[in-house]
């Protein structure tokens, strides 16, 4: 693609046709503050935290929702620039809670940090605090309306992205508050995929199962891969001492193929971990009662009773490569089903006509101009897909 | 001087096709459809000078070239009736006593630009304007002004009627196409412009009543005699709304560029009792006020922006020596706050805080340091999203600048000078 030049305090940046300021700023380390950006959101311009001068215009503008031109001479790093930035996170603050000791956000909140950066170091609000007080619980998702910037990274999370259309903003101007639109989650058709937590800057939106169990920075983070179906989404697994604390799927940074969108069995299915109907070793019948023996006892007593005999295995299409191999080299290859196994029809079909056996990631989903989609069942097995169907069968 | 704008309003039933055919309506149609290709209209607009009403004073020759270059289809044509800034109320006159002048203004404006559906978009507030407008463009498909095949030629234009809910932030024309598409009534980013990707992101022009009121006008007296009206960078005929406190209040038809003096003082006879002018807010309720000593001004875009306000709507609002500079500047950024959609940071947040420092003053409980804080939020809320933040500080801002000894005054006291205590 043709690129071109633009100058960002002095530092001539390499810009693509279409890119904003900012991006062409982030790309080049130079460092503009925001709030309602978000990598995997339209451009909002609705904080203007990242205003930055350019040469030439009598008005400050926003990186954000600023195209680059050829020749645009950008600065961010002027007196002017700064006292707005100031301006404008003074007036996030003067009514901000700032409960931040009892906050789960603390520690990963973008005020806390953007705030410190770039803003005022003192307060001139000589006013009472202004309260909403307007808390909304779901099931799973809280929203706490005094601690919201409005930044609207929710709304367009649920209504463009994930096409849900759930959260909007009711009332307006300094009464304004985010809400689901009927007021309740469930009643406003919330699919409960964790997403607008996920993109929330500050600690307004809240995962209830996390709600106070534990502080973001002393929390081991791992990333790993959903098992709870066969999609393989990619997240992030927080815990303290050894024990699930929450799973983030961080849209915007995870690379994995579903870019951090999850559904509800990956974002609050972890619990299952810790129920006690888990089964965490082999039990073996004996009677009336059940005895614990060892993994290797349980499968010896396995072959004893099948190798040899006419045996159907049927395996699930979530489990991981490692136990499938672990199955194959006991039992064999030959008597196998799988609720999988008709995909594997279908693509060798589809191999008869590209000439390829592997399928492209979830995520070209994105990029398709048209998505065929054969047979209606998709909502139910992959609850994480159909979000992403969604999010372009709606736009 | 001649009423050009007003030609109609004192004649009887004036809201009425017959009325209006009788002096000659529909007339500049006729010949635009006859006699004129798009091209022609827009270029006779274009030497007329007209500048937008609505506020902005953007050339509307050229916004409506721009959307004529713009080849998606369909077009929109949107008439923008929103008035709701305090103290406007000159586009409801047009409305209730001239509906057909905007209606051919609109049918005009969309053959040039190639509109196929126009839309109307009345605020809430103007119920009979909505029926008087809804009766118009009936009686206008009914003489076949309106619909397909206009007078028997290939244009066809459809025109609806649609009202607000009550919000001024939808009088700015991207709020008022989200909320005319069904959508929350707030402002969305520009560029893209409306005459490119407007109303269901086809290429939309968004006019003012009065501007195009003033089209039927320039079609059949030309442009060049339009051009001739008042200010040379600026001309044409202008409605002046004049509130407060003068003799006669009212809406005043004088040529662009008219001294804001003599239209206080000749036109809407000088101040009550005779008593001494103090402020003017001399275009609508967002601007910067003027003292009595600055209103030799020209009423004209540039002439005001170079005094330091702006024409905006051309709304006069005048307060004299017994009114209070804190109320008034208080009043109006109560209003704002109130109207503020809640978008952006420094128009949500700096609207609010501006009201609960201007309370503390009026009730006496300042410091001159707030004075300092007015106007650096002032500076911060240049800064928002829309012309509603840009513009919601400088009734207060000015009036801190302009009557710093009057603030201070209730700070010193302790309590509002121009109430008994
Ligand atoms: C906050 C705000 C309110 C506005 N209200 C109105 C209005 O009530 N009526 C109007 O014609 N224009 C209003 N405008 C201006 C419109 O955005 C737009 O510029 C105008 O309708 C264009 O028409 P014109 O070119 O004929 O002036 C408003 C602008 C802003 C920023
Ligand atoms: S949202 Fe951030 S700044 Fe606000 S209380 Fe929570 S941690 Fe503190
Ligand atoms: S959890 Fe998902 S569906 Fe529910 S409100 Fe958040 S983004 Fe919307
Ligand atoms: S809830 Fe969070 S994401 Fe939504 S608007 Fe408020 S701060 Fe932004
Ligand atoms: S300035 Fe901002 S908050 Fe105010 S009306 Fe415009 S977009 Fe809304
Ligand atoms: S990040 Fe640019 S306006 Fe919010």
């Amino acid at each position: 693609m043709e690129t071109f030049k633009i100058i960002i305090d002095g530092k001539e940046c390499e810009a693509y046709p279409g890119e904003t300021v900012l991006e062409v700023a982030e790309r080049h380390g130079i460092v503009i503050p925001v709030f309602c950006h978000h990598k995997e959101l339209r451009p909002e311009g609705a904080c203007r935290v990242c205003l930055v001068e350019v040469e030439g215009a009598p008005r400050l503008a926003t990186a954000c929702t600023l195209k680059a031109m050829p020749d645009m001479v950008i600065r961010t790093d002027t007196e002017r620039v700064k006292r707005a930035r100031k301006g404008v996170i003074e007036l996030i603050l003067n009514n901000h809670t700032l409960e931040c000791p009892i906050c789960d956000k603390s520690g990963e909140c973008e005020l806390q940090m953007t705030g410190f950066r770039h803003g005022p170091k003192k307060s001139r609000y000589k006013e009472p605090r202004r309260e909403k007080d307007i808390v909304i619980k779901g099931p799973l998702i809280e929203i706490d309306n005094d601690r919201c910037i409005l930044c609207r990274r929710c709304v367009r999370m649920c209504g463009e992205n994930m096409g849900n259309r759930v959260l909007g903003i009711l009332r307006r101007g300094y009464q304004a508050y985010i809400s689901p639109f009927n007021g309740d989650f469930l009643e406003s058709g919330c699919e409960h995929c964790g997403s607008c937590i996920d993109v929330c800057p500050v600690g307004s939106l809240l995962d209830r199962a996390f709600k106070y169990k534990d502080r973001p920075w002393r929390m081991t983070k791992t990333w790993t891969t959903c098992t709870l179906c066969g999609t393989g989404c990619r997240m992030e697994v927080d815990t303290y001492h050894e024990r699930i604390k929450r799973v983030v799927g961080r849209i915007g940074v995870n690379d994995g193929h579903n870019r951090g969108y999850l559904c509800v069995r990956g974002k609050w299915g972890w619990d299952i971990v810790y129920t006690d109907k888990r089964l965490k070793k082999p039990l073996l019948r004996e009677g009336e009662d059940l005895k614990e023996v060892s993994i290797d006892e349980a499968i010896e007593i396995l072959k004893e009773k099948v190798l040899n005999r006419k045996v159907n295995l049927f395996i699930e299409s979530s489990l991981t490569n490692e136990e499938l191999t672990r199955l194959a080299a006991i039992f064999g290859t030959e008597n196998v089903a799988s609720d999988a196994l008709p995909y594997q029809e279908a693509l060798t079909g589809v191999a008869e006509i590209t000439g390829r056996f592997d399928t492209d990631k979830l995520s070209v989903i994105y990029d398709a101009e048209i998505i065929f989609v054969i047979g209606d069942f998709i909502e139910e097995i992959k609850a994480d897909s159909t979000t992403l169907f969604s999010n372009n069968l709606l736009i | 001087m001649e009423k050009l704008l007003l030609r109609n309003v004192d004649k009887e039933n004036s809201h009425t096709i017959e009325a209006y055919l009788r002096s000659g309506g529909y007339s500049a149609l006729r010949k635009v459809l006859k006699e004129m290709t798009p091209e022609d209209v827009i270029e006779e607009v274009k030497r007329s000078g007209l500048r937008g009403r609505g506020g902005a004073g953007f050339p509307t020759g050229m916004k409506w070239e721009f959307a004529a270059a713009d080849l998606k289809e369909p077009k929109y044509m949107v008439c923008n009736a929103d008035e709701g800034e305090p103290c406007t109320f000159k586009d409801r006159i047009i409305i209730e006593k001239d509906p057909h002048s905007m209606i051919e203004g609109m049918i005009i404006g969309a053959y040039a630009t190639g509109c196929r559906y126009g839309y109307i978009y009345i605020r809430g507030e103007y119920p009979i304007g909505r029926k008087i407008l809804e009766r118009a463009i009936a009686e206008s498909y009914d003489k076949g002004f309106l619909g397909e095949n206009i007078l028997g030629t290939d244009f066809s234009f459809d025109l609806y009627v649609h009202s607000g809910a009550g919000a001024y932030i939808c009088g700015e024309e991207t709020a008022l196409i989200n909320s005319l598409e069904g959508r929350r009534g707030e402002p969305r980013i520009k560029p893209p412009f409306p005459v490119n990707a407007g109303y269901l992101w086809n290429p939309t022009v968004v006019n003012n009543v009065e501007t195009l009121a003033n089209v039927p006008l320039i079609i059949e007296r030309g442009g060049e005699w339009y051009a001739s009206i008042g200010s040379p960078d600026c001309p044409g005929p202008k409605l002046f709304p004049v509130s407060g406190k003068v003799k006669r209040p009212g809406v005043y038809e004088l040529p662009m560029g008219t001294p804001l003096s003599e239209i206080i003082y000749e036109h809407a006879g000088g101040i009550i009792n005779d008593r001494k002018l103090k402020l003017v807010f001399p275009g609508g309720a967002s601007s910067s006020c003027l003292t009595a000593d600055e209103i030799d001004v020209p009423m004209d875009f540039p002439s005001l922006a170079k005094a330091g306000t702006m024409l905006g709507s051309g709304a006069i609002m005048v307060l004299d020596e017994t009114d209070c500079v804190v109320r008034a500047a208080l009043r109006l950024i109560e209003f704002f706050r109130h109207e503020s959609c809640g978008k952006c940071t420094p128009c949500r947040e700096g609207t609010d805080w501006l009201v609960r420092i201007m309370r503390r003053i009026e009730n006496g409980q300042a410091g001159e340091e707030d004075l300092d804080v007015i106007l650096s939020i002032s500076e911060t809320m240049e800064n928002s999203f829309c012309g509603l933040g840009m513009a919601a500080h400088n009734p207060v801002a000015s009036t801190v600048k302009k009557f710093r000894d009057e603030y201070l005054e209730h700070i010193r006291l302790g309590r509002c000078p121009f109430r008994s205590s």
